[in-house]
């Protein structure tokens, strides 16, 4: 009873929790891909305004060129001065509209830088188809992209009303520098931010956070034009989330699953305390009636030496060895059932026992107007345990007694093969169909106009029932058209 | 001095009117006038068109006792003013400008300065130690009207200070001191960063400079000597220079002394951190002495004279134009430009005009911009003796210094390669051709190169290799552009 109470009682924990576990992760694991997409969006929106800076200076940086290259005429000395000026023009070439090349000079002497310069930068016009490609359309200025030594290079060009061509070699480096003077310094973010160019080679970092080597960014966003080969990539820790729904789900669970087991604990205790306080009852009555047998016991001795030494015409003495009797039956069943015994079985013949029986009744019967008609068909021997089989009987006339008074009962009893049985019909009201399997249970008790005001305790059947089958048989209703027949089967 | 015994047989105030030029010092006129003398009794045709014209501007100078504003002094002279008749040869043409003293200034040209410090992981210890002492030492020699700013970077860069003027030394020295070792080196972030805090008080009438140290290799962001150059050479565009200080044996000096030259500023090599305190303070003294900024110097060879090249500082040549800028010169230091040129053929007692130099440079006691021009020529004779008696010592020995700086460069390039038996030998070659010269030319400064050399030949083995190698860059690097430490 007790394990099973327990398996019980964690069962009422531990199932509504695991369900609420269960569910509060799922829920927190939904919430939390639903954060990452929403936290990554956010990173996303930061990179780009970070291009938006940079789209920016790149504007403000293009205006300058333009401004730089409307120039009135392509005199070397004015250019060279321009090249030794201009903060952002490393170096610059100029084609006239035929396409061929003015400056750096065709004729004459060119510097050391410029010399480099059409050495880097020639392919430029001697592949000047590819020049006008992407030079042509609507616009008459724009840059132009160029993959040469270190990499990305470039070029933004200008043609001017009378369709010479002017561009200029923007300095790698310096727009490096001012890209990197226009970003953030170390500490701005939490995350990690790096800007690489198109090599994929970092130019310049920020933030607190340090990932890993090999660690992916969270979400990467490529820069407006020109600079469309380079990316923006942002570092952050994923686990950030997930510590802050743990701690909040981890309580909450906690919180119900400490409720839950309260709330168990509470309600064994209760039902532990009504069992032992049952217990304590049953115990209790069991002490006082065996308290009662012992002076009953001498009561019942006496009355009946009284009633053989005394006339037989005295009715009192009759009335007192009746009703002791009945008070005897009354606290061996209940006894009996309180605290079931061991049988002691011992060969002997079942009729003479049943007789004795019937004997002791006759008087009680009697004053309720009942007769019993015996027959006896045993021959051999049976093994039993005489009190329990004597409280057997006892009981079924007992409720003979009660329940069918002026109707007569008539006792058989006949051996088949190994089985004995001893049938006890009367012919009172009998038992209605519906209940004829709940008579059997303890304390059950028919309640109806014929058996209201009587008294009983409602073990009687249960005890004789259990004692049959202790002797290895059973007690059984038969299925008749009028009262009630018991069939009590015994092995021989 | 004795540069100026020959060669410099006229100058030439071109913006100034009569009065502006009578400022110029009794000191500098003096001097003129005695070189004057001296090619005069050499009987050069050019000095004496000029005689009357100097005679006049003395008399009107001593006359007047005008209050006095410096100027730059420009010597030109070639190493052979005499040369050898009827031959195609190659003579040394040296362009010095000398600062002039720092003590007639009202006051001291203001400094916009950031010191832009690698705090990269292998500075921890020894090194950040001495370099925040250095930079707190050095900013308490500024004054309130200074400007100065402090980066630090890693891998990323943090603006410990952002540009400000030097009121509130506690708090700078306070950010300084709580300067941590962090990881890997950015270095071309921290030079962008620190130009950003420069630009934000730029001004011509300031002093306008990046103080780098490093001790590491750059590995975040561009990363090779020629970028780092390209950043430098972008930079002096505006004014501002860029000064190196490499500590330890692990920096890349081709880099640092790379972004030095292309900004014009200096380089220094601190083998240990006890060095770092003396770099930081020469560096300092150079900044706190500025007297001229964005030095340009024109020169236009004459008729069949052709510049071959410069030997160390950088310049363009486009045919008959050479044309160079200083973005610093410093109270009584000469820097100089070193032409080689190719002189035709020319008969025996005729003399040629070599070429004509213009100057023009921020002056940072008047605040006005000054040109100066000057020109040289050089006489024509057949005898051998009368070349050899009037050679200009001094412009020989600064030739021979930078000859040796190449041979110099010339022996690293042949350690790199893994030859170090060819780099002793041309080392100790190298050592020979000083030594000659020394004595030839009373030079010391070409015996203690030679000295150098000799030490660096015995430098090359692989252990100390790195750290020879970075003194020899650093040694070419200060005779190159005439560093004052």
């Amino acid at each position: 009873m007790k394990p099973k109470l327990i398996i019980i009682y964690l069962l009422i924990v531990v199932v509504p929790l695991a369900l609420l576990g269960g569910l509060s992760v799922r829920m927190a694991r939904d919430e939390q891909t639903m954060m990452q997409q929403r936290f990554r969006e956010l990173l996303t929106e930061q990179l780009r305004d970070i291009d938006t800076t940079l789209a920016n200076l790149l504007a403000t940086r293009e205006r300058s060129l333009q401004h730089a290259l409307e120039l009135p005429d392509f005199e070397t000395a004015r250019l060279r001065e321009l090249v030794r000026a201009n903060l952002l023009i490393r170096q610059f070439f100029v084609l006239d509209p035929k396409g061929k090349r003015v400056h750096p000079p065709a004729t004459g002497p060119v510097t050391a830088t410029e010399q480099d310069f059409l050495e880097r930068a020639g392919q430029i016009w001697k592949d000047q188809q590819q020049f006008y490609q992407t030079s042509e359309g609507a616009s008459d200025h724009g840059w132009y992209v160029w993959f040469w030594g270190n990499g990305f290079n470039l070029v933004y060009w200008h043609r001017n009303h009378a369709g010479s061509i002017v561009a200029a070699e923007v300095d790698r480096a310096r727009l490096m520098a001012d890209i990197v003077a226009a970003l953030p310094e170390a500490g701005a973010v939490n995350g990690r931010i790096a800007l690489a160019d198109s090599t994929g080679t970092t130019i310049y970092q920020w933030g607190n956070y340090v990932p890993g080597p090999t660690e992916q960014p969270q979400t990467t966003l490529a820069l407006s034009a020109p600079l469309n080969s380079w990316r923006l990539s942002y570092f952050a820790a994923t686990t950030d989330f997930n510590r802050h729904a743990f701690w909040p789900l981890l309580t909450g669970i906690g919180a119900v699953g400490l409720a839950l087991t309260i709330l168990a604990i509470y309600f064994y205790r209760e039902n532990t305390r009504e069992l032992r306080n049952a217990m304590q009852r049953v115990s209790f009555v069991n002490q006082v009636s065996h308290e009662l047998k012992t002076p009953l016991t001498n009561i019942r001795l006496y009355a009946e030496l009284l009633e053989n030494e005394l006339p037989k015409t005295n009715r009192h003495v009759s009335v007192i060895v009746a009703e002791s009797q009945r008070l005897s039956r009354l606290i061996a069943n209940v006894l009996r059932y309180a605290r079931p015994r061991t049988l002691h079985k011992a060969p002997g013949n079942v009729d003479s026992l049943l007789l004795s029986v019937i004997e002791d009744f006759t008087p009680a019967l009697a004053a309720k107007g009942i007769t019993v008609q015996f027959t006896g068909n045993t021959r051999t021997a049976v093994k039993f345990d005489a009190d329990a089989l004597e409280q057997i009987i006892g009981n079924l006339l007992s409720n003979a007694e009660k329940y069918a008074p002026g109707h007569p009962i008539e006792i058989t009893t006949q051996q088949t093969g190994n089985t004995t049985l001893i049938t006890i019909a009367d012919h009172g009201p009998g038992i209605p169909p519906g209940r004829c399997a709940d008579i059997f249970k303890p304390f059950y008790r028919l309640s109806n106009q014929l058996s209201d005001g009587v008294t009983g305790t409602g073990i009687g059947l249960t005890i004789a029932r259990d004692l049959a089958r202790q002797h290895g048989g059973d007690l059984t209703l038969l299925p008749t058209v009028t009262g009630a027949t018991f069939q009590l089967q015994l092995p021989s | 001095m004795a540069g100026g015994t020959y060669g410099v047989p006229r100058i030439e105030i071109l913006d100034h009117t009569l009065t502006n030029f009578l400022q110029t010092s009794y000191h500098f006129l003096t001097i003129d006038l005695v070189s004057w003398c001296l090619v005069e009794q050499k009987g050069n045709q050019t000095v004496m068109q000029n005689k009357p014209q100097l005679l006049a501007v003395l008399a009107l100078a001593l006359a007047t006792s005008v209050a006095r504003a410096e100027q730059i002094k420009v010597t030109t002279a070639l190493g052979r003013p005499v040369l050898l008749a009827d031959e195609r040869q190659t003579t040394y043409l040296k362009i010095g400008l000398t600062g002039f003293s720092g003590t007639v200034m009202e006051r001291r040209t203001p400094v916009n300065v950031a010191i832009v410090l690698d705090r990269s992981g292998s500075m921890a210890g020894e090194k950040l130690r001495k370099t925040k002492e250095a930079a707190s030492l050095a900013i308490d020699r500024l004054n309130s009207d200074d400007i100065v700013s402090v980066i630090a970077f890693d891998d990323k860069v943090q603006v410990l200070v952002p540009a400000t003027k030097v009121a509130d030394r506690a708090s700078i020295n306070d950010a300084i001191a709580h300067l941590t070792p962090g990881g890997s080196t950015a270095l071309f972030a921290g030079v962008s960063k620190g130009a950003a805090e420069v630009r934000k008080f730029l001004d011509r009438q300031r002093m306008n400079r990046i103080i780098l140290l490093s001790d590491g290799i750059a590995n975040v962001g561009p990363s090779s000597p020629s970028e780092l150059g390209d950043l430098g050479a972008s930079l002096i565009k505006e004014g501002i220079s860029v000064t190196t200080i490499g500590v330890g044996a692990d920096f890349n000096e081709d880099l640092m002394t790379q972004l030095a030259r292309r900004s014009d500023g200096n380089h220094g090599f601190a083998e240990t951190a006890q060095d770092i305190a003396r770099l930081f303070n020469a560096e300092f003294g150079d900044i706190l002495s500025v007297v001229a900024q964005e030095v340009t110097v024109r020169v236009r060879c004459g008729d069949g004279i052709r510049p071959i090249r410069t030997l160390g500082r950088e310049a363009d040549i486009t045919g008959q134009t050479v044309i160079t800028t200083l973005n610093q010169l410093y109270a009584n230091h000469q820097k100089f430009i070193m032409l080689e040129v190719e002189i035709p053929a020319t008969a025996d007692g005729r003399s040629r005009d070599i070429a004509s130099v213009e100057v023009s440079y921020a002056n940072m006691a008047t605040h006005e911009t000054d040109r100066l021009r000057s020109s040289v020529a050089a006489r024509f004779t057949s005898s051998q003796r009368q070349v050899l008696d009037h050679e200009n010592t001094d412009v020989m020995a600064a030739a021979i210094e930078l000859i040796a700086v190449i041979n110099n460069d010339h022996a690293l390039s042949l350690r790199d390669a893994g030859k170090i038996n060819e780099a002793r030998a041309a080392l100790i070659d190298n050592s020979v051709f000083l030594d000659s010269n020394a004595e030839r030319y009373k030079s010391d400064k070409l015996r203690g190169y030679k000295a150098e050399n000799l030490q660096q030949a015995d430098g090359l083995s692989n252990e100390v290799w790195s750290t020879t190698r970075k003194g020899m860059r650093g040694g070419q690097y200060s005779r190159e552009q005439q560093q004052s430490y």
